[in-house]
């Protein structure tokens, strides 16, 4: 275990050269630590839901409200706070569904070959040609919009891009001498593509999802904006800026806070990505 | 019956610009506890032979003809899923790839002794890096791949190799990728422990001088055909074939006073390989009759050779 602890603070000293990976870590934490408490520190956990008082609607920011009132007089600030739950479990929700089906079929269209690999990857190219944004709206406009069907809508166009990383990966791992090796124990297909080439794959599907957070942030962010995806009175990133955009410029608080909270959250995972990408000296 | 039979092997690849005859008409045996060579240039077919035995070829493009016998039970992709790692194991050219970069070398050794349906023995396993001259076996178990040197990770593969107690070792150019020095030591290894615990070793290689201290019984291999077998005292003494008679001696020798005799030409085109003979083109003493088909013929109890030429 010794040798592991040392390991882990020689990535560390690695990770940490890069001042902007530090920033986009503490930028995540952040993020995950705020949100994940909520309830505690927002000033006014209330103003989460249905909550309104009209008389305090429109405030600018003061030191009572940080961020201002909306058009309910809600504090933007707490709503803030609680909108990032709601992107943060969306791309928690989308990367834990899309991930592992796009991996597998990277490794079974790599690894197997044949049919197999035609099928698979004519798949994907079908699924790449439609752009998601585009492909997550045709998903909404057939069912009602809620935010498990757009967390659904965003995975379903999401997976192929981890079946093309996973699929380039195996092609080349599956040359390697340590292949043929297992292949010549007596290790199973099954077992080669799961516990020998999948763990070699694992720096760059890292590196691929933590980017990814921050743009299933952007997509889910864009789709309840058009209003596809969370509902009001849930605490919207997207949401919030669509409530504020037609009062520009006279009201600009809740458009633009809630505008930079997605520049924060995107710039957080796309630095913490970069990070991790040369930790594992990976291109994705 | 010998542990390993191969009868009439064919090998045909399927490219853009033909199909090339790769492995002609080969039939190979080797007996429990024998040393076989299978000695010839780049390109002769070696390594396409070792594959074939152990199914590594892909299935689509190649065309794999023939019969072969482990201990007498046909070898296809279901009898493989049973004897491979357990009953056969290979060593390959180079070490350094053939162990997997995220794995410590004791999770790997484990997965090898899962196959046989056990879990990795302690003691046993470092006895045995012991055995293989790995002097501090506790350090090797607990490092990944690259914490090793190239002569390390190729005696923890040889070690991986003998871990289940396989009949049939099938070592394609072990240690290639190393310097001279530590594939000879590693071949000696290999061999004590053959000798030890009387398994059959398949060696391929290019390299005349490490047969010589190896091996029982050695096959030549001249672009995908068996072209002379023997023992090796009588095969390094009287070769019987041309092509034979020229390797030997093209054999480097300190002691010797010339430089040695390369020969002349290049390996056939596969795709349009010469008719007859195969060597023909190159052969000092082609004849016209060269151009019939030859199959293997018995000069005594233990040489065969196919040449038509009287010997």
């Amino acid at each position: 275990m010794n040798i592991d602890f040392n390991r882990t603070k020689k990535h560390w000293r690695r990770f940490q050269r890069n001042r902007a990976s530090v920033f986009g870590l503490s930028l995540v934490v952040t993020l995950l630590v705020v949100s994940t408490l909520a309830p505690v520190i927002t000033p006014y956990p209330s103003h989460s839901g249905a909550f309104v008082d009209v008389d305090r609607a429109y405030e600018a920011p003061s030191t009572r409200h940080l961020l201002g009132t909306d058009a309910v007089g809600r504090d933007i600030f707490s709503r803030l706070i609680f909108a990032y739950r709601t992107s943060l479990l969306l791309a928690a929700v989308v990367l834990v569904l899309a991930v592992p089906i796009g991996v597998v079929a990277g490794l079974a269209a790599g690894y197997q070959r044949g049919l197999t690999e035609t099928l698979i990857l004519r798949v994907t190219d079908i699924f790449l040609a439609i752009p998601s944004l585009v492909l997550a709206m045709a998903i909404l406009g057939l069912f009602e919009p809620s935010l498990p069907m757009a967390m659904v809508a965003v995975a379903f166009g999401w997976w192929p891009w981890y079946t093309r990383l996973v699929y380039n990966l195996t092609r080349s791992i599956a040359t390697e001498g340590y292949i043929s090796a297992a292949r010549v124990s007596g290790a199973r297909p099954t077992r080669i593509m799961l516990s020998e080439i999948l763990p070699n794959c694992s720096g760059p599907i890292l590196t691929k999802m933590t980017l990814d957070a921050g743009f299933v942030i952007l997509l889910g962010s864009s789709l309840s904006f058009l209003g596809l995806g969370a509902q009001p009175p849930t605490p919207d990133l997207g949401t919030m800026v669509a409530q504020g955009a037609p009062l520009l410029p006279d009201v600009w608080w809740p458009t633009v806070s809630s505008s930079l909270a997605i520049v924060i959250a995107v710039l957080g995972f796309n630095l913490l990505g970069e990070g991790i990408r040369d930790l594992f000296g990976v291109d994705v | 019956m010998p542990l390993l039979e191969i009868t009439g092997l064919n090998v045909t690849f399927a490219g853009m610009e033909g199909r090339a005859h790769t492995i002609r008409n080969l039939d190979l045996s080797i007996e429990r506890g024998q040393r076989v060579a299978l000695v010839g240039e780049s390109g002769s077919g070696k390594s396409v032979t070792a594959r074939t035995i152990m199914g590594l070829l892909p299935k689509n493009r190649v065309k794999i003809d023939g019969d072969i016998r482990f201990a007498g039970i046909e070898l296809n992709d279901a009898t493989r899923k049973q004897l491979l790692g357990v009953r056969i194991a290979m060593v390959f050219q180079d070490p350094s790839s053939t162990l997997n970069p995220v794995f410590r070398i004791r999770d790997q050794l484990d997965a090898i002794a899962r196959v046989a349906g056990h879990e990795l023995d302690r003691d046993k396993t470092i006895a045995l890096l012991r055995s293989m001259a790995i002097t501090d076996p506790e350090r090797v178990l607990s490092a990944y791949p690259f914490q090793l040197s190239g002569g390390m990770a190729q005696r923890v593969l040889l070690s991986a190799a003998l871990m289940n107690n396989p009949e049939l070792i099938i070592a394609d150019e072990p240690a290639t990728a190393l310097d001279a020095e530590i594939q000879q030591r590693s071949l000696e290894l290999l061999s004590s422990a053959s000798r030890a615990q009387g398994t059959s070793v398949l060696l391929i290689t290019h390299h005349m001088g490490l047969v010589r201290d190896f091996a029982d019984i050695v096959h030549v291999m001249y672009a995908g055909e068996i072209v002379e077998s023997a023992p090796v005292e009588m095969l390094l003494n009287s070769p019987a074939h041309p092509y034979t008679q020229l390797l030997v001696k093209s054999v480097p020798r300190l002691s010797a006073d010339e430089l040695p005799v390369g020969i002349d030409g290049e390996p056939p085109d596969y795709l349009n390989p010469p008719t007859g003979c195969r060597f023909q083109p190159r052969c000092p003493i082609a004849q016209h009759s060269c151009s019939e088909v030859i199959s293997m013929k018995i000069l005594n109890r233990d040489q065969h050779v196919r040449c038509v030429l009287p010997h």
